[in-house]
């Protein structure tokens, strides 16, 4: 079943001789619980693909369908609470709100629904994370580590229908990075959280179900992961 | 209003401390300066109300009416107060104020008037405007919205003053405007952050909006109290730069043009502060939604600009000069903002202080053309009883050596033969006739000198009827000779009259007509006479021709030119009422330009004072973006340096940047003076030019030069306040960058996120609570202060012996007793108002009473040395005070009551209440109380305009009192005269005198000067004769000798003081008498009135100032009160 269709997207900036086609004509799409990774050189289109299909920018042209629904159709009112409850965005660099504490970030969705944030869920999530000593901490006296681990956890609060992670590893020693990417494939298993994740890195491609190539704004290459369905059937069994 | 945007809010400001300070100070200055503007804007009004009310205090005089008719007027519902007066005829005058508008002015007195049967004294008065019966008191009731067109006049003096507050109100805002930039910039990101992950534009707006809400908590208050402090400061200012010369002293000045907060203003300051911040903060919630989310994330733009490659800064100065200029683009809005707050600042300045100073001298020059160049116009006496002539009052102005440029102009009649009607003949001296005919005149002075001959005046209305009748060369004329007998003379004699008793003679003359000439000046009102001549011819032919004289004046200056200050004004006023049997006052300019110049002074002082606010706040924004713009930039300058870029490089950028904002604010505000100054030159001449078609060249003229501005001083002042903002701003950019690499480089790379101030600091929180704090301390000090120095004075008195507190009605009374211990008589002194020393200033008058008698002298609640009370001191509560003080001190019914001014209340109460324990009653020049308030006016009144003024001025009084603030200001010394008394009290007398009065303003005191005007009321109508002996001594005046007495006692003050008395008591006695020989027979009607209605009462008259007649004649009335009691009780 679809979850995510990219149709005939296209990103341009400038005009003329100064145009860029960051993103020219890419079209896929995504069932629901599958994990993908997309990679491509620097400059490829990679963030800015990932970025409309999170509705944080706009597309030149082409649609994009979540769950069904056009997600472009929607005013910005609509737009920001599609990004609020469909869809959790996790970027390179943390991008927390160093005002607030790991908790209150990570319960920002919530807070902004006007709701009240579950406390049983924010338990579960706080032990995954392991930030239950750091829950009332600001992000200025937390490691790169635990921050990217709050932004993780931000994305994964309000249990959104698509994670999208922009190099969640990129500013991690090793040791963190593997970590990090036990925790997205965790929830992508276990909460058959539909993710995209964008990549250099080729050993986190190699985790994913599926590895779209993206070169000058094109797909060039759009494989399922045969060594990591065997796996997952392994796991399975 | 979700939480969370709440939480986002409030945190963001804990965290952000500088910013959110920076933001906070922007609010109160912005704040502060529209506050200051609208309390200077009410105080201003209220003070012309007060200066138009002091020199006429009423809406409307209505005279000639019978004393039924004037109380009548006080019955209807738009009036709300009259004052009634007896004229010299016998009519009663009804000065009235309103109290609710009255629609058409005319028809409701029509109407009024024959209401109450005054119809006859409107009609004859409709049309006759100088001698009717009733006036309207124009400016009190445009101020006032009495009448219909008053509300106009009040609405366009708002819109005038509307106009210019909101153009300083834009200025302002923009303060504001860049607080909030400035802070938001610097979170771009996180409102990005905050977007993608589901927040709606409309919470984001909801944020900064609250943000910015949340800091007009502290931002407000403190703008409007730094507001108020602000006004004060001006008024004071403006009052001490040449507004108090008018009214001889700042004491007197601040009593008639009292600072008050109208918290109408407040609201209003408040509101516009308010809509202020909201309109920011909306406005830039708005500019930051509109980005998409990842645009603000990662700072990019969709635009792409073309980048200059080459600029105008980087081929002038090099690496810096580009860096800046690429920096100036980058951040557009706020360059401009910049440049916009810094050309509003300078271009004010630069046209502001000049257009003042041109309209300052037109206005001056203009009055001198109006007003024909003389300082003053007199008619001169010519009266056949007491045989003074013109010349005598020639000889004074001569002799006073204070004035210079003297005109003389004697009018005489001729007719011409056969014709009935006569014509007005005018005599010029050289002075007066170059003034009217200028020097270019074809036929001079000498000629008509020397020929004895006469011009005729061509301007004369009855020129062009005479002209027919008179040939040049030589020609007929008949003149009246008049001569009265000496029996026949009376004093005060009026023409008419005179010409009755005067034998009269036509005789015959051939007169030399010269020629015919024209006035030089076109607004000169000279047309009257329609022959001119010598006035040297009018001394040779006067007794001959004429006889008497018509009318004769003089017009001249004060020997000084273009100096108008209080000083020689007050010598030339005294000059003149000490002249008045020569010389009678017609025409006044040097007061009318002194009161100018004075004016002028205070609008300069105020054109300065609000320049440099203007500059102060533009200072305070250019500081806060250049220093924000360095801390933002952190990362940036410390990767250049890391590049390789020198302390100095980085330096020279910033003073570039620095010279972009001011090179181009000055430059903007060049072109925007050129094109004002072309404006005045072309365009507005030329606009008054069409306009103003029929007026006179001159009047076109003198409009042109006072919009004409100066060409090169604008420029001159832009230049100073670029450079002035130029160094303002390096030197901050300068410091900053310092401050800033105090740092190690790495760490200012890093660290690109906004920088948290530790958490847990309550910086703003405990300021606050420490400036409340220091407040309190300073109103606990101040009190303390007063209340010690209080009783230091206490003490000294209590050494002295004059201290005995007894227990009265809820407070301690002092009751002082003298004289011998148990007397024949118990002598009861009391104090009138505001009469804090009676016991010491009875001295000798005690130790006569005081052989035989014993005296006891008790203060009312908050006089002299008693406690203070907040009860209202009504006569009935003031009386039983004394009575219960009295008892707890030992002293037993029956008393004398000796009472003194307004005391006489007191003492006639006592005795008609409690007429057992009154044996007799001595009134030392008491208080007449009249039959209503209609016909009197109380201190309330007359020294503040309304009552809801003066309960507030109490009330200020009172409060200064108790912080002990009056002691702290009174080491000025009062504003010229002497203490009275000086010259009779010893040293020892006039120091607890002084020590008495140190405290003068309590709550006491101020109850009874409220309260008066109810109890002078009540005790007109309780007032029964009684047959308790009374002995009246009355200081007023019997003749002109008594007058001068008193002058001589004042000058007597002032020398013992060793201050100079300039009025000659003499001739000072001699013009008041004049003035008041009639007033002083009513006072004496009332006064015999009085006695009957008192019953068994005698009069004595006492040669004595009323307030301290006690002291000057203690042995006169001594021996009389002891005779009197001798006669009576004993």
């Amino acid at each position: 079943m679809e979850l995510l269709k990219v149709e005939n997207l296209c990103k341009v900036y400038g005009k003329g001789e100064n145009e860029v086609r960051a993103v020219d004509g890419v079209s896929f799409s995504v069932p629901k619980g599958q994990m993908v990774a997309i990679v491509g050189a620097s400059g490829s289109g990679k963030s800015t693909l990932l970025h409309m299909i999170g509705a944080v920018d706009r597309p030149t042209s082409g649609k994009i369908y979540l769950d069904g629904q056009d997600v472009f159709q929607q005013n910005n009112r609509e737009l920001a609470i599609f990004r609020r409850r469909q869809v959790g965005l996790i970027y390179q660099f943390y991008n927390l709100i160093p005002v607030l504490t790991a908790e209150e970030n990570i319960t920002l969705p919530i807070l902004m629904d006007g709701r009240k944030p579950d406390q049983a869920h924010l338990e579960k999530i706080l032990g995954m994370l392991g930030l239950k000593e750091r829950r009332n901490h600001l992000p200025s006296q937390m490691s790169g580590g635990q921050q990217q681990r709050v932004s993780i956890g931000r994305a994964l609060f309000t249990s959104p229908q698509v994670i999208l992670a922009d190099e969640p590893t990129g500013n991690l020693d090793s040791k963190n990075s593997v970590e990090i990417m036990e925790l997205l494939r965790r929830s992508n298993r276990e909460l058959k959280q539909t993710t995209l994740i964008i990549t250099h890195d080729e050993k986190i491609a190699e985790q994913c179900d599926r590895i779209i190539v993206l070169s000058d704004g094109k797909i060039i290459s759009d494989e399922g992961n045969s060594a990591q369905e065997e796996a997952d059937s392994n796991d399975e069994i | 209003m979700t939480r969370y945007e709440s939480l986002l809010a409030s945190r963001y400001i804990k965290a952000q401390k500088r910013q959110s300070a920076f933001t906070v100070i922007s609010i109160a200055t912005a704040v502060a300066v529209i506050t200051m503007i609208f309390i200077l804007y009410s105080v201003c009004i209220s003070c012309l109300r007060n200066t138009f009310y002091s020199s006429a205090p009423y809406h409307l005089v209505f005279s000639e009416l019978t004393e039924e008719q004037g109380e009548a007027m006080a019955d209807f519902k738009e009036v709300r107060s009259v004052k009634l007066s007896r004229t010299k005829d016998g009519t009663i005058t009804a000065a009235v104020l309103f109290g609710s508008d009255i629609g058409d002015r005319e028809l409701w007195l029509q109407k009024t008037a024959q209401k109450i049967g005054a119809s006859e004294q409107y009609e004859h008065s409709k049309n006759n405007s100088m001698h009717g019966a009733y006036e309207w008191n124009d400016n009190l009731m445009m101020i006032d919205g009495i009448g219909n067109g008053a509300h106009l006049f009040k609405l366009r003096i708002f819109c005038i003053f509307f106009i210019f507050a909101v153009l300083v109100a834009f200025a302002l805002r923009l303060i504001i405007d860049t607080a909030f930039e400035v802070s938001s910039k610097e979170r771009e990101r996180h409102y990005g952050v905050l977007q993608s992950i589901g927040a709606t534009p409309e919470q984001i707006v909801r944020i900064i909006t609250y943000e910015g809400l949340r800091l007009c908590i502290i931002g407000i208050p403190l703008g409007l109290i730094t507001g108020i402090g602000l006004a004060y400061l001006m008024y004071n200012v403006l009052l001490a730069a040449g507004v108090s010369e008018l009214f001889q002293g700042m004491t007197s000045a601040k009593l008639s043009l009292p600072f008050s907060v109208d918290w109408r203003m407040l609201l209003i300051s408040a509101a516009v502060g308010i809509l202020w911040v909201f309109l920011s903060a909306y406005g830039v919630g708005m500019r930051i939604i509109k980005k998409a989310p990842m645009e603000a994330i990662i700072t990019r733009t969709d635009k792409v600009e073309k980048v200059r490659k080459r600029t105008l800064s980087g081929l002038l100065f090099g690496i810096s000069g580009k860096l800046a200029s690429r920096n100036a683009r980058r951040q557009k809005k706020r360059f401009i903002i910049t440049v916009l707050t810094l050309t509003v600042s300078i271009t004010l300045f630069a046209l502001f202080s000049s257009l003042t100073e041109t309209v300052e001298q037109s206005v001056i020059t203009f009055l001198d053309m109006e007003m024909d160049g003389a300082d003053f116009y007199v008619d001169l006496v010519d009266d056949p009883y007491t045989k003074i002539t013109y010349e005598d009052g020639i000889r004074d102005i001569k002799e006073s050596g204070m004035f210079r440029d003297i005109g003389i102009s004697v009018t005489e009649s001729i007719k011409i033969p056969d014709i009935k009607r006569s014509y007005y003949i005018e005599y010029l001296n050289q002075e007066e006739f170059y003034h009217r005919f200028s020097k270019d005149s074809p036929i001079s002075y000498e000629e008509l000198v020397t020929t004895g001959g006469y011009i005729l005046n061509s301007k004369s209305v009855d020129y062009d009827g005479f002209v027919e009748k008179v040939k040049a060369g030589k020609t007929t004329l008949i003149s009246q000779r008049r001569t009265v007998s000496e029996e026949k003379l009376k004093p005060d004699i009026s023409i008419i009259e005179y010409r009755k008793l005067a034998d009269t003679k036509n005789i015959e003359h051939e007169m030399t007509v010269l020629g015919v000439l024209k006035p030089a000046n076109d607004n000169l009102i000279t047309s009257a006479a329609v022959m001119i001549g010598a006035i040297e011819t009018y001394q040779s032919v006067h007794n001959e021709w004429f006889g008497d004289t018509v009318m004769a004046n003089s017009s001249f200056s004060y020997v000084k030119e273009n100096n108008y200050n209080t000083n020689d004004y007050k010598k030339i006023i005294d000059w003149i009422n000490e002249h008045t049997d020569t010389v009678s006052i017609a025409g006044d300019n040097y007061g009318t330009k002194w009161i100018i110049s004075s004016v002028m002074a205070t609008v300069r002082a105020g054109v300065l004072i609000l320049n440099v606010l203007i500059a102060l706040a533009a200072l305070i924004n250019l500081l806060n973006i250049i220093s924000t713009g360095i801390a933002n930039r952190r990362s940036e300058l410390a990767s250049l340096q890391c590049v390789g870029m020198t302390d100095r490089q980085l330096d020279r950028m910033a003073i570039i940047e620095c010279m972009q904002f001011t090179g181009a604010a000055a430059i903007i505000s060049a072109i925007i003076c050129s094109v004002v100054i072309f404006g005045t030159e072309f365009g507005l001449p030329a606009l008054i030019n069409a306009s103003l078609v029929d007026e006179s060249k001159e009047t076109r003229e003198m409009l042109l030069d006072i919009v004409r501005i100066d060409h090169i001083t604008p420029f001159l002042r832009i230049v100073l306040a670029s450079l002035m903002a130029f160094a303002a701003g390096c030197a901050t950019s300068l410091i900053m960058l310092r401050i800033q690499n105090t740092e190690s480089l790495s760490n200012q790379i890093r660290g690109s996120e906004m920088k948290l101030d530790a958490p847990k600091s309550h910086i703003l929180r405990n300021s606050v609570i420490a400036v409340i704090g220091a407040a309190v301390l300073v109103i606990a000090g101040l009190r303390t202060y007063s209340v010690i120095s209080y009783r230091n004075d206490r003490k000294e008195y209590e050494k002295a012996g004059y201290l005995n507190l007894v227990e009265s009605n809820g407070f301690k009374m002092n009751v002082y007793s003298t004289g011998a211990e148990d007397g024949k008589h118990t002598i009861v002194g009391l104090a009138g108002q505001a009469s804090f020393a009676f016991p010491v200033e009875t001295t000798e008058l005690n130790k006569m009473l005081g052989e035989e008698n014993t005296l006891v002298y008790p203060d009312c609640a908050g006089c002299g040395f008693s406690d203070d009370s907040f009860k209202p001191q009504t006569v009935e509560q003031i009386v039983e005070d004394y009575r219960t003080g009295l008892k707890n001190a030992g002293f037993e019914a029956p008393y004398v009551l000796m009472a003194h001014s307004i005391a006489d209340f007191y003492a006639l109460y006592w005795e008609m209440q409690y007429p057992d324990e009154v044996e007799a009653i001595v009134i030392l020049d008491g208080t007449i109380p009249p039959k209503n308030e209609l016909w009197q006016t109380y201190t309330l009144e007359e020294l503040f305009p309304s009552e809801d003024e003066g309960r507030a001025a109490m009330r200020r009084l009172v409060v200064r009192t108790s912080l002990g603030l009056n002691r702290l200001s009174s080491n000025k010394s009062s504003d010229g005269g002497a203490t009275q008394g000086a010259a009779i009290f010893t040293d020892e007398q006039l120091r607890f005198i002084k020590l008495c009065n140190n405290r003068f303003w309590t709550a006491g005191f101020a109850s009874e000067i409220l309260l008066e005007k109810q109890e002078v009321t009540n005790m007109g109508e309780m007032l029964h004769p009684t047959d308790t002996p009374k002995l009246y001594f009355t200081t007023l005046y019997t003749c002109e000798a008594d007058v001068r007495a008193s002058f001589e006692r004042m000058k007597a003050d002032y020398e013992a003081e060793g201050k100079e008395f300039n009025t000659d008591p003499e001739t000072a006695a001699r013009a008041e008498w004049k003035q008041i020989e009639w007033e002083i027979e009513q006072a004496r009607t009332e006064e015999n009135d009085f006695m009957d209605r008192i019953g068994n009462c005698r009069l004595e008259y006492v040669a004595g100032d009323h307030g301290i007649f006690y002291a000057q004649e203690p042995e006169q009335i001594a021996n009389s009160i002891l005779n009197f009691l001798a006669e009576t009780t004993e």
